[in-house]
């Protein structure tokens, strides 16, 4: 068994080469095998280091079977290593969908769960973990099952319990109803934060999905489109587009960074110039925009860190508008920001990201100086009751992060002793 | 193109199982052979679920089970000959040691060689009789040169090479229904390749199983690369003089 260094999507790695045992099916225990500590992975869809082992990963995509599925009820039963997008391309056509499903398809149901995903439908849906039944889990002492009933505990310490309650095996999820795989997708464009407020707010009540791309490419000015879409039934629907799946696995990463400020720039007045009011699209090029491209290679050699923050609903524009004040500090290209709200609806998990506000995620390429800027940033975040996703974070400190999810000490409890990641050793670090 | 019934022997090996997965829109009803009846089992039903009409199982094991036509065993249980068959299973041994143990030595050559040559007779006699049929056999870019490591698995999937280009050409002056395809995928990240170094331009389980599935709908014949650049790769690889190979520490 050879030894590698495990990398996030953003390609943060692990400090040291680790070794990776493969489940191939449920029933095998890894904790049989080795006394080390573990810890679960899926896709490395993180950009952070909450996918990174302190010992061994126990990689889970070969979990890669549906269990069963009742059309009727929309209750699906998977293992763990499924792709969200692999499993709603089978559902679909049979009427049913996952209720929150993030940017990318390449994301495991463990690694959703893990990390309490949220989606463009938040206002109505909540987080993943709201449509969780039941969740099979290994642990060192054996298997256990729980749900909102049964082991409830252990199960809030699951949902977003970043792979440290042990590893999850399978899950039964339940789907919603959807028309077609066609979405009628609505482009609204904004010039201010406070118009991007008022118009979501509207958009939030007519529309099931609802996500804002936000231009940051001139300095002082925040402006850009909304996005809102819903199912739709269509009569005269297009043929479905090709599924794109990457042909090589590790692309590596360009020599240059090839998302300058001017190419930001430049990209950014032409979306503004070919955003359409009204259009019929499949919903994978809706939901996955970002999936085509090797957008994590774009960045050059240093890579890039997304800033993915929750806001309170009170300080939410100054706060927002005091981070891009910092971020144009920094003097580098921005070529991504995404805003969407969450709702008030509350996750049965212990650590889950998202809470009422507003939540704001930047791409930032990695400069000594935008460094600087994003641990600014944090801090202020912290002092005025923000939230830093996990899922996207490298720079938390201990501090912080406890701060922001006071429940820690609860999932540290529930958490299996031998399970542990890069990301937890670093938060809860005894300063 | 859709195709009544298919058979699959090695159906849980992930590059068999992610060209299942692809090939369910455009197969009605699979059999599925392998040696872990529990995988296998939970594969069937993964099967169902995404959409296909029946899925029968045969345990197999190509060490043991050489006395077994899996046709005919196939047939029974589908009511026809499978349209196409599709042999997957194939060990590559671990230790770099394994060319100086006989017990191994047989062993992959059993597994690889063998139990797959006589499957091929088996397959070669039925659809022979019935003039149609597609047999579809994973080989590897490792068959086209040797180096030296593992050239005793190189070795086991060279006489399939060799083999079906031979079968494809007697078909090919029978009927242009009776298809041999010999897929040959580079490195792909499979509980296989788990113990190997990462090596750059790996390809995933589930690309090379959609290629598979698409060379089968599209009726391709022939020696295919996955992915396609492999070709170029090998063929320049094959020109290289052997003092070339010495130096590369392969
Ligand atoms: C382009 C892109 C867009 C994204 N968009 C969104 C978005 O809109 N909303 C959102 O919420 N997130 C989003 N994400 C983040 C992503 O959803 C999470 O990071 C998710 O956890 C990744 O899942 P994974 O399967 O790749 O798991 P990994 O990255 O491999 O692991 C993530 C965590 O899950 C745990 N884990 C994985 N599998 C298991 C298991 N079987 N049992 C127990 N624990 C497990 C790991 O231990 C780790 O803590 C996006 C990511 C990308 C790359
Ligand atoms: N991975 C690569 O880089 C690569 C490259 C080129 C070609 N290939 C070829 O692709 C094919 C599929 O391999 P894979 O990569 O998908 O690896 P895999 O998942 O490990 O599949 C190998 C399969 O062979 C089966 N097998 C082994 N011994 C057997 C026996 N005695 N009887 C019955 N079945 C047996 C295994 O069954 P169990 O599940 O019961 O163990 C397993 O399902 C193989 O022919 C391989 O040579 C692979």
């Amino acid at each position: 068994m050879t030894k590698q260094r495990l990398e996030s999507w953003t390609g943060v790695v692990s400090p040291s080469p680790v070794e990776t045992i493969t489940l191939q099916s449920t029933e095998e225990n890894p904790f049989t095998h080795t006394h080390a500590s573990l810890l679960a992975r899926g896709y490395g869809s993180s950009y952070g280091d909450i996918c990174l082992p302190t010992g061994k990963a126990v990689l889970c995509t070969g979990l890669n079977r549906i269990r069963w599925f009742n059309n009727q009820t929309g209750i699906i039963c998977a293992e763990a290593g499924v792709r969200l997008g692999d499993l709603v391309a089978v559902t679909i056509s049979q009427g049913w969908t996952l209720p929150v499903l993030p940017g990318t398809e390449q994301v495991s149901i463990g690694g959703a769960i893990a990390s309490d995903i949220h989606g463009k439908s938040h206002h109505w849906a909540g987080t993943f973990g709201r449509w969780v039944r039941r969740v099979g889990l290994i642990r060192s002492d054996g298997r256990i099952e729980c749900s909102p009933t049964e082991n409830a505990e252990l199960f809030g310490a699951t949902i977003g319990g970043l792979g440290l309650t042990g590893i999850i095996t399978w899950a039964e999820l339940q789907l919603v109803p959807c028309v077609s795989p066609w979405m009628e997708c609505h482009d609204v464009p904004f010039s201010s934060l406070d118009e991007y407020v008022e118009r979501s707010a509207e958009l939030e009540r007519s529309f099931d999905y609802v996500v804002a791309w936000c231009d940051l490419s001139r300095r002082g000015v925040i402006t850009g489109i909304i996005h809102a879409s819903r199912f739709f039934s269509s009569p005269s629907a297009k043929p479905e587009p090709k599924r794109k799946v990457p042909l090589i696995e590790h692309i590596p990463r360009l020599p240059f960074r090839l998302l300058s400020r001017p190419i930001v720039w430049l990209a950014s007045r032409v979306r503004h110039m070919v955003q359409r009011p009204q259009r019929i699209a499949h919903y994978r090029s809706v939901m996955f925009p970002l999936d085509g491209l090797p957008w994590n290679r774009l960045f050059g050699p240093g890579g890039f860190y997304q800033l993915h923050a929750v806001l309170p609903p009170a300080q939410r524009l100054d706060a927002i508008a005091a981070l891009c004040q910092h971020l144009w500090q920094a003097r580098v290209a921005l070529p991504l920001c995404v805003l969407k709200n969450f709702s008030a609806l509350r996750s049965p998990g212990l650590l889950s990201f998202p809470m009422e506000g507003t939540s704001i995620a930047v791409d930032v390429p990695n400069t000594p100086r935008a460094r600087q800027v994003l641990e600014t940033i944090i801090a202020d975040i912290a002092t005025i009751g923000g939230r830093i996703y996990p899922a996207k974070d490298v720079l938390l400190n201990a501090e912080q992060f406890q701060r922001m999810y006071p429940n820690w000490r609860l999932l540290e409890h529930y958490r299996d002793r031998r399970c542990s990641s890069q990301f937890w050793e670093r938060v809860t670090r005894q300063q | 193109m859709t195709f009544s019934s298919m058979l699959i022997v090695g159906a849980t090996s992930q590059i068999a199982s992610h060209t299942a997965y692809a090939l369910v829109p455009h197969c009605r009803r699979f059999v599925l052979a392998a040696r872990n009846s529990e995988r296998l089992a939970l594969l069937a039903d993964d099967l169902r679920h995404r959409g296909a009409e029946a899925v029968y199982t045969l345990p197999y094991d190509a060490e043991q089970d050489t006395d077994r036509d899996l046709i005919e065993e196939a047939c029974a249980l589908l009511g026809e000959l499978p349209t196409v068959v599709l042999i997957a299973h194939a060990v590559l041994p671990r230790d770099d040691q394994a060319y100086r143990s006989k017990q191994t030595t047989r062993e992959v050559l059993q597994i690889n060689t063998s139990s797959v040559l006589v499957l091929c007779a088996t397959i070669a006699s039925h659809f022979e009789e019935r003039g149609y049929g597609t047999v579809a056999v994973i080989s590897s870019v490792a068959a086209d040169r040797a180096r030296r490591s593992n050239f005793l698995y190189a070795a086991t999937k060279a006489a399939l090479d060799v083999y079906l280009d031979g079968l494809a050409l007697r078909w090919q002056a029978q009927s242009p229904a009776l298809r041999v395809l010999t897929i040959k995928p580079g490195f792909v990240r499979t509980p296989m390749t788990a113990h190997l170094e990462r090596v750059p331009f790996s390809v995933s389980a589930e690309r090379v199983g959609r290629s598979i599935a698409r060379l089968i709908i599209h009726g391709s014949t022939g020696r295919r690369y996955i992915p396609w650049w492999w070709r170029p790769v090998m063929l320049i690889a094959r020109c290289l003089p052997r003092w070339v190979m010495q130096r590369i520490r392969l």
